[in-house]
């Protein structure tokens, strides 16, 4: 049902004696009040009965909420919050592994390239037949590069243990595990 | 909003709301039912509710659960709760000149006369006479003026006095 927008009737009287019962008239308007309830008697059952009716439901007795409802709620928002940073940590080791297969794929073709370097060249070292001067220094120039492989490989592999698993994989899963080192330790560790 | 903010409004709001409820549902289980729901709702739509004002936020959705809930009642049992008969039965039935009796009675015929109270004017009277709470927070629950809820509570006091006055002048006779 549309309740039609209130305004002020003409019961000023009903609305005088809520507000002498409320306290919300002036000094001068209570006093007046008073005055005119001492000439018309039929205000006395009024304000009985309108304070009767305010001490009725201010004294309606309240039952104590249940302590289950707050158990109930705050167990399934914390079940949330666990599964939550389950889920938060699943997309982050997938992150991780998504940014990590290029560096891995670039270590495995390196290790590779390494180890067919060191399998090709192996044997001219058991047999190395009389060289010229121009096949020495290709020798060593390859032998440079190799080391410079190697080199670039270890840093590789250092960068990407100190920039995707430590950060990515390594701490997350730590932090849902509940086992975070202590960040000097960490530090010393790296 | 994080879980011990969440918890911290769980512990200051749950009694205003079950409170509510009580007074609204007259059924203390489901009042437990529709204080639980809200508070849940509370923690699903916790990024959007202004914090600041959470108790006006937290009532509005109370008072539409417990109409809802209200109407599956209505719907389920089929009785009808605005019983026009009640005040009878209970003056033959509960009648006596004990004090105490007498206060318990009228206690009753007011719990009845707001159960009789259409919609907001028996909110209004809950959240302001019996829970007394003050006319902003109302208006904030309701989404009311102030004047008008003003207005609404003068007309629901006048609206219960109504109500009494035939039960206490009948008592009285």
């Amino acid at each position: 049902m549309k309740l039609l927008e209130p305004t002020y009737g003409p019961d000023w009287q009903g609305a005088r004696v809520e507000a002498y019962l409320d306290g919300d008239l002036s000094p001068e308007e209570a006093a007046a009040f008073e005055a005119h309830w001492a000439t018309d008697p039929s205000l006395d059952d009024e304000l009985w009965l309108a304070g009767k009716v305010r001490d009725g439901l201010r004294e309606m007795p309240t039952p104590t909420v249940p302590p289950e409802i707050a158990q109930a709620v705050l167990a399934q928002a914390r079940h949330e919050v666990r599964a939550d940073r389950w889920a938060r940590f699943h997309t982050r080791l997938e992150l991780a592994f998504a940014s990590l297969w290029r560096p891995a794929l670039a270590m495995a073709t390196l290790v590779m390239v390494v180890v067919t370097a060191a399998l090709v060249g192996q044997p001219a070292t058991l047999q190395r037949p009389a060289m010229s001067a121009e096949v020495e220094q290709a020798m060593e120039e390859v032998k440079w590069t190799l080391a410079l492989l190697s080199e670039v490989g270890r840093e590789t592999g250092l960068a990407v243990r100190a920039e995707v698993l430590e950060p990515h994989v390594m701490a997350p899963m730590q932090e849902a595990l509940g086992t975070a080192r202590p960040a000097a330790q960490a530090e010393r560790a790296r | 909003m994080q879980l011990p903010q969440f918890e911290h409004y769980v512990h200051q709001y749950q009694q205003r709301i079950f409170g509510y409820a009580c007074h609204f549902l007259r059924d203390e289980a489901e009042a437990a039912d529709v204080t639980q729901e809200v508070l849940i709702r509370l923690w699903k739509h916790r990024e959007e509710v202004d914090e600041d004002r959470m108790l006006g936020w937290l009532l509005r959705v109370t008072r539409n659960a417990c109409i809802d809930a209200s109407r599956r009642r209505k719907a389920q049992r089929n009785v009808m709760t605005n019983d026009a008969d009640g005040i009878e039965r209970a003056t033959d039935v509960a009648w006596t000149p004990d004090v105490a009796a007498e206060q318990a009675l009228f206690q009753e015929h007011l719990r009845q006369a707001l159960d009789r109270l259409r919609e907001p004017y028996r909110s209004i009277v809950i959240l302001r006479e019996v829970q007394e709470m003050k006319y902003e927070e109302i208006c904030g629950a309701l989404n009311l003026p102030l004047n008008t809820v003003k207005v609404y509570l003068h007309r629901a006091r006048k609206m219960l006095r109504e109500s009494l006055s035939q039960v206490t002048q009948r008592e009285a006779a």
